[in-house]
């Protein structure tokens, strides 16, 4: 059974790892398309249905890491997965107003690019059981950058999209009424966009510190 | 490497083959059901059915929270007649297969190009529980449990089949369109999650007592089950809930709600029967929702 156990995470990472693999690289592909034919404002046009398909089939990752296929800690893929769904589902979904604003460009190609790199790598580990030292240095270290703008972007995008919820009754639950319980969308994306003070330097040195190991072990390989 | 090459291609191969079987199985009752056989006027009363089945949510709530159902480890005496283990489960689970499919067929929707994909999508846990779960069993030779139980079990699955079914194939609205909503996609999502999850939890039980001389229990390893005692039960709420969440039925939330009101208070049993029988049971374990519960 042991056997049969590990044949099967094997073709299970290397599916998941490869199909989303090229899942990004099409938004990557329809994003860099739409941009230079018709700017900014056209991304998210171009991008918008595989981007829901991809991002949410990210859930799996939190069923990974829980269930323990993968050694992720869920502290660390909880909080990423989140905040990608609310962005994609609660925001740029929900708040048409939003998806022509150019901030959707650069977390479109935040997103897919650290996807595009990562699940490669990911791909190439699980499935042949190769790290080249070369990719492992650069999804280890475009994070510097892409990080910044993508929370930036995330964080952007949410502030952008307030004003539209305010307006709106979306996702909220007005007081009075039967059950006496209120919830207010507008004001969960206020402690939201709070929680991206703390949110994202934890994000930002947990990577540091996934990548001192990463590239400490590639130099004793 | 040899091995994980030939095992993909094998994979494929199977993969391929049980899909097509499977296709063909699913359509062949359906289309060629397209002569009038059955007609079925339920307008009056498939909402009272629903009501019906909302109130036994309730009822199966409180009865599961006072008394566990007594069959696997809570078998006990005295619940009437007994019939062999994997039959029952095989013969009580069964008409979520064909049942669904006679309710199903008898829709207006039903060459829809979406009701059929959530027809299939129920089939493939159902597939899985009808058949496959029963064989897996090991080592349970000349075990049985209360006719009981799995009489109940039929009952619930002929409503639940004739409530899904009417639903997808008849009652809800599914343009093409519903594939690419949020809905779909995050339930399908989801659903596929609780599938794997509970399959996987499935195995690692299968796995504990195999032997038909040495039926002892033991502690679940692995999975989920490093943080919950009851994997396969969280994965298959998941997996409804997922549902629920695709097809925005009613009869779905009524179907995920009979789910937590029959597992979460055996859950508990389980629970704390763990506790009881091993000593060196793992304390951080919850009882049912990782971290949570």
């Amino acid at each position: 059974m042991a056997g049969a156990g590990s044949t099967l995470r094997w073709l299970y990472l290397s599916v998941y790892n490869v199909v989303l693999f090229f899942g990004w690289s099409q938004i990557l592909y329809l994003a860099i398309n739409a941009l230079s034919s018709g700017g900014t404002k056209s991304v998210y046009a171009a991008i918008e249905k595989p981007l829901q398909i991809w991002q949410t089939a990210a859930l799996f990752e939190i069923f990974n890491s829980i269930v323990g296929i993968v050694r992720s800690p869920v502290m660390a893929t909880l909080p990423q997965i989140s905040s990608r769904i609310y962005v994609t589902w609660g925001i740029l979904y929900s708040f048409p107003e939003t998806q022509e604003h150019w901030l959707v460009t650069s977390l479109i190609l935040s997103w897919a690019v650290t996807e595009v790199i990562r699940y490669f790598f990911f791909a190439l580990k699980e499935t042949f059981g190769v790290t080249p030292p070369l990719l492992t240095l650069i999804r280890y270290s475009t994070f510097f950058v892409l990080y910044p703008t993508g929370i930036f972007s995330e964080a952007g995008l949410v502030y952008v999209a307030l004003p539209f919820m305010k307006g709106s009754d979306l996702y909220s639950l007005r007081m009075p009424n039967k059950i006496n319980f209120g919830f207010d969308f507008y004001y969960m994306s206020l402690l939201a966009l709070g929680l991206y003070i703390p949110g994202g330097p934890y994000m930002y040195t947990h990577m540091i510190s996934q990548r001192k190991k990463a590239l400490s072990k590639q130099k004793q390989q | 490497m040899r091995l994980q090459y030939c095992t993909c291609i094998w994979c494929t191969y199977r993969g391929y083959s049980a899909y097509y079987i499977f296709q063909a199985s699913s359509q062949l009752p359906v289309e060629s059901i397209t002569m009038p056989t059955f007609e079925i006027h339920d307008e009056a009363w498939y909402p009272w059915v629903l009501g019906g089945y909302f109130a036994l949510v309730i009822v199966t709530y409180l009865a599961c929270a006072r008394i566990t159902a007594p069959y696997g480890r809570h078998w006990a005496r005295g619940w009437g007649p007994t019939a062999s283990v994997r039959e029952s489960w095989i013969v009580m689970e069964s008409p979520a297969l064909w049942a669904t499919v006679l309710f199903y067929s008898m829709g207006e929707q039903k060459l829809g190009r979406v009701p059929l994909i959530f027809l299939r999508l129920y089939q493939v846990h159902y597939f899985n529980r009808v058949l496959i779960y029963p064989l897996r069993m090991k080592g349970i030779r000349g075990k049985s449990m209360p006719l009981l139980v799995a009489l109940c079990a039929f009952g619930f699955n002929i409503l639940n089949s004739y409530a899904q079914g009417r639903w997808i194939s008849n009652y809800g609205e599914y343009p093409d369109s519903w594939l690419t909503s949020p809905k779909f996609i995050i339930g399908v999502t989801i659903f596929f999650i609780g599938f794997i999850g509970n399959f996987w939890s499935d195995s690692i039980l299968l796995s504990l007592r195999t032997d038909e001389d040495d039926r002892s229990y033991r502690i679940p390893q692995g999975g989920l089950f490093r943080l919950v005692s009851n994997a396969n039960y969280f994965f298959e709420m998941v997996e409804w809930l997922g549902w629920a969440i695709m097809t925005w039925s009613p009869a779905a939330l009524a179907f995920f709600l009979y789910t937590m009101a029959n597992l979460v208070p055996r859950a508990k049993s389980n629970h704390y029967w763990y506790l009881k029988k091993f000593p060196d049971y793992p304390k951080e374990r919850r009882i049912l929702v990782p971290y949570l519960y």
